[in-house]
């Protein structure tokens, strides 16, 4: 062992070596045809039940579970890119063109909102009126001056406008990278002004975020309110999008570029961020229910006690074992943060994990309005719309992830990750 | 966000980018002779001197207080029927939370490779070690009866057959403040044996050899010994990060478990572990910028450090922010007069000033903190750190009493005034904390000697 003072800066690769490889293209022709077949499926179905008030109510739950999915990965995606750019580390820096590419899905998220916004009679009780309790009424009837129609539509209108501008916005900026800057300045410069942006963009996020949900999720039961609601979905988002890129990281790592420049200290910073996601969603998850369950309060605790009956029981024990406990146990093993196929399954169980999640949270609202009832009472609508809306929403990333090359080659710090490493733990 | 050593020596080079955690021009003796210089002298500056006694003074006003209190009962405080917890949890809190920031730089940012730590990390765990003593003294005293407390929060097997209240989070509380104090102990303790050895090598005076000789645990600084070394302190590192989030989360639930509005929200545990981290690095911050003019130590701690822990601070402060408008929305959205009640007697109801003040604290005045020039403006940034520590403790005077003094009913509304004990407690253990941190200074190396020495260029090893 020598002691040295200096680094060895291998050569960086050439512009061309970074073109996305073709099987981005081979994933998303193999996405295409599930995707347009599954929306058939459930156009047809949505045309032979539309106008039927049972047929529309099973269409649209299902729908705004795989809304709430879709709407995780593109903004999950947006906010860690600009985690990314604010810390500026080299976990981030291989992520980056996912990130990127997830988050250039916004006006997806919009178009998809549309159908939402036609069918808010089927879903909101602030919308219908119906079955409400005396309680229900005088809540709604409280917050009637901003929960109304209108107001979702325009607040909903405002939250994918800046969502849009920022990913607009962060992803021209990112064009930049992939050409030498004129000078070191410039380059240093533009990374302040991403870092900038990136900081208030986070800001903005978290609280829009945080009224989103109140609209979409929390208003479907007219009484509940929590107030860690919207932490939690910020992490629930931020741990699907990041399941989700790193399957795809370790799918462009069998080929190159990503295999000679994907390092095992980088997947394994990325799986440790995996198994802090895991941990801080279970930890949000279990404050809210140990607060409600001590307070047992007849405004809060029903919310829990329709998750844990009429069949729902289950489901919630699965979440337990395979949102929390199995992938916790297997990320605490670092060995298997730094392989990337083995990682790539446990973000694959998350992935389907948090679809399981979203329908738990959403499905029990219904049980009070009208048929069916909130029992556990899967139909096919569950898996088919938030299917086709999920393939649609790949196929269109990996249409993205194409057009682009796979890393931005004139990041400051890119020569780093050419480096080798030094034993980091 | 592992921003390692390689990335900072590129960031030296850059225009417009961070110092380094290092001054250049240093090498491993002379880094060893200034660090331990501090301990090993014999003149003691007269800013010490002044410093110590002015402490010890205050200790002695805890002494009294709490003499008085162990005589008369917690009578002499301002607590009454409905505000029954007053000050002793409010400062209990407090305490607690400004601990939090020493466990997170010597734990999650070991973990994170966050080489800045490096020079802050003994004695922001010294801190931590200060501030869960003066935290552990309210819950011993706040029944005015100390050889209560065993009595009532230890379960032990009795003729009585009496247990505590397992469901309740004052008796977890009891088990997470008692684990993180161990565990930031001992981690705290293996971090300085290397350096007690470099003391007992140099040390000239017999007590001295003696002393860290014994304290040494007989390191030599063998290949094994470093083997061992570093899987324990990383062992040890695994363990804290826990305790980051856990400790506050379950002082969050002493008040969210109930159903007094105000208390008893489901934001309560990250928005509690957000503050401490923020009141705790305000702390760091309040002690770094003196301890380093006074000790010269400016190439150690260097305005990259001040400059992180800012940024960490304007983080974790806009979480809390974050969580008084979370607080505010929902005291509209929940439709229920209490919650609404709550939040309009917090900013206009006669505690009104505190509450104002609190936002004054801790949102606005932090907002500078986006500014560059004043995240290394020493003098700016010791100010803005000693605000925030005034806003944490409001914040939670906040908490406390204005949930408790008016809940549901009015005719049991009331008000609570602290005493002259209160605030001679509270003094008190603020002598507490400086006087043991003055001792800390004088008899043990503040910055971690060997972990100075391996930020070094030299000491990287070509593999």
């Amino acid at each position: 062992m020598a002691v040295t003072h200096e680094h060895h800066a291998p050569a960086l690769p050439r512009p061309e070596e970074l073109v996305a490889p073709a099987s981005v293209t081979q994933w998303r022709k193999y996405l295409t045809f599930p995707a347009l077949i599954l929306t058939l499926w459930a156009l047809i179905g949505l045309g032979l039940n539309f106008g039927d008030p049972v047929g529309m109510n099973h269409f649209l739950r299902a729908y705004l579970v795989g809304f709430m999915f879709c709407c995780g990965l593109t903004l999950g995606c947006l906010v860690l890119l600009m985690v990314q750019h604010v810390t500026g580390g080299k976990w981030g820096l291989v992520m980056r063109r996912i990130f990127e590419a997830g988050s250039r899905n916004w006006w997806l998220m919009a178009l998809m909102f549309v159908p939402i916004a036609a069918g808010l009679k089927y879903l909101y009780p602030w919308a219908n009126h119906t079955g409400l309790t005396a309680h229900g009424e005088h809540a709604l009837h409280v917050r009637e001056a901003y929960l109304n129609p209108k107001m979702f539509i325009i607040r909903a209108i405002a939250y994918f406008a800046a969502w849009g501008l920022l990913a607009v916005i962060l992803n021209r900026w990112s064009l930049r990278q992939d050409h030498p800057p004129a000078s070191p300045e410039e380059g240093n410069a533009l990374r302040l002004r991403f870092m900038r942006l990136s900081g208030f963009g986070i800001l903005f996020y978290a609280v829009s975020l945080s009224l989103a949900v109140v609209d979409w999720v929390m208003s479907l039961d007219a009484v509940w309110y929590s107030t860690i609601y919207g932490m939690l979905y910020m992490a629930g988002q931020a741990l699907l999008a990041m399941s989700f890129a790193i399957i795809v990281l370790v799918m462009l790592a069998k080929t190159e570029p990503m295999k000679h420049l994907l390092r095992k200290n980088e997947l394994h910073d990325n799986g440790k961020f995996l198994l802090a996601f895991v941990m801080l969603y279970t930890y949000l998850s279990f404050s809210q229910f140990i607060i409600i369950w001590s307070g047992n309060l007849k405004e809060e605790i029903p919310w829990y006690l329709a998750r844990s009956r009429n069949g729902w029981l289950p489901v919630f024990l699965v979440l337990a074992i395979f949102h929390f406990v199995v992938p916790f146990l297997l990320l605490l093993n670092r060995n298997l943060k730094k392989q990337g196929e083995r990682l790539a399954m446990v973000a694959a169980m998350l992935v389907l994990m948090r679809y399981l999640d979203l329908y738990w949270h959403i499905l029990p609202n219904f049980a009070d309005v009208s048929w069916p009832t909130g029992n556990f009472d899967p139909t096919l609508w569950d898996l088919v719309v938030p299917a086709a809306m999920a393939c649609v929403w790949f196929t269109l990333f990996f249409r993205e992830l194409g057009t682009r090359p796979i890393l931005p080659l004139y990041h400051p710090l890119f020569p780093q990750i050419m480096e080798k490493s030094h034993g980091a733990h | 966000m592992p921003v390692n050593e390689l990335e900072r020596e590129q960031d030296v080079n850059k225009p417009g980018s961070s110092p380094p955690v290092i001054a250049p021009g240093y090498d491993f003796g002379q880094i060893t002779e200034k660090i331990s210089n501090v301990v090993l002298t014999k003149r003691t500056p007269w800013s010490w001197v002044l410093g110590f006694f002015i402490a010890f003074t205050m200790l002695n006003v805890l002494m009294g207080a709490v003499t008085y209190l162990f005589l008369k009962g917690t009578g002499i405080w301002g607590i009454n029927i409905p505000v029954g917890w007053g000050f002793a949890i409010i400062n209990f809190v407090w305490w607690i939370g400004i601990g939090h920031a020493g466990t997170l730089i010597s734990a999650i940012l070991l973990l994170f490779n966050q080489s800045w730590r490096t020079s802050i990390n003994r004695f922001a765990e010294a801190m931590t070690l200060f501030a869960v003593a003066c935290a552990a003294m309210f819950p011993l005293v706040h029944t005015g009866r100390p050889w209560l407390a065993a009595y009532w929060l230890l379960p032990y097997p009795n003729s009585m057959g009496l247990w505590p209240q397992f469901r309740s989070p004052l008796i977890w509380d009891v088990f997470a403040v008692s684990t993180y104090g161990t565990v930031s102990l001992i981690f705290w303790y293996t971090g300085l044996i290397p350096d007690l050895a470099t003391l007992r090598d140099k040390a000239k005076n017999a007590f001295a050899k003696f002393f860290y000789g014994m304290a040494s645990m007989g390191w030599r600084g063998s290949a094994r010994h470093w083997h061992r070394y570093e899987t324990a302190y990383l062992l040890l590192a695994g363990l804290s990060t826990p305790l980051v989030l856990s400790v506050h989360t379950v002082v969050s639930w002493d008040f969210a478990v109930s159903v007094i509005p105000g208390w008893h929200t489901t934001l309560f545990p990250p928005y509690f572990v957000a503050g401490a981290i923020y009141s705790g690095f305000a702390m760091v911050i309040t002690l770094a910028i003196p301890i380093r003019a006074a000790y010269n130590m400016k190439d150690f701690i260097t305005d990259r450090h001040l400059n992180n822990m800012a940024k960490v601070m304007l983080a974790t402060g806009l979480i809390v922010g974050y969580g008084y408008m979370t607080e505010a929305f929902y005291g509209f959205y929940s439709a229920n007069r209490y919650e609404a009640y709550m939040i309009h007697n917090r900013a206009f109801g006669p505690y009104a000033v505190t509450y104002w003040f609190l936002i004054l604290c801790n949102i606005i005045t932090p907002q500078l903190l986006w500014f560059k020039k004043v995240r290394t403006h020493t003098l700016g940034l010791f100010i803005i750190s000693l605000i925030v520590n005034i806003g944490m403790w409001l914040e939670r005077f906040v908490i406390v009493v204005t949930s408790l003094h008016r809940d549901y009913v009015p005719s049991s509304w009331g008000m609570y005034h602290p005493t002259v004990w209160d605030w001679a407690t509270y003094l008190g253990t603020i002598g507490l904390f400086c006087t043991l941190l003055f001792l800390f200074i004088r008899v043990l190396p503040m910055i971690a000697i060997f972990e100075m020495r391996m930020l070094l260029p030299e000491s990287k090893v070509k593999e």
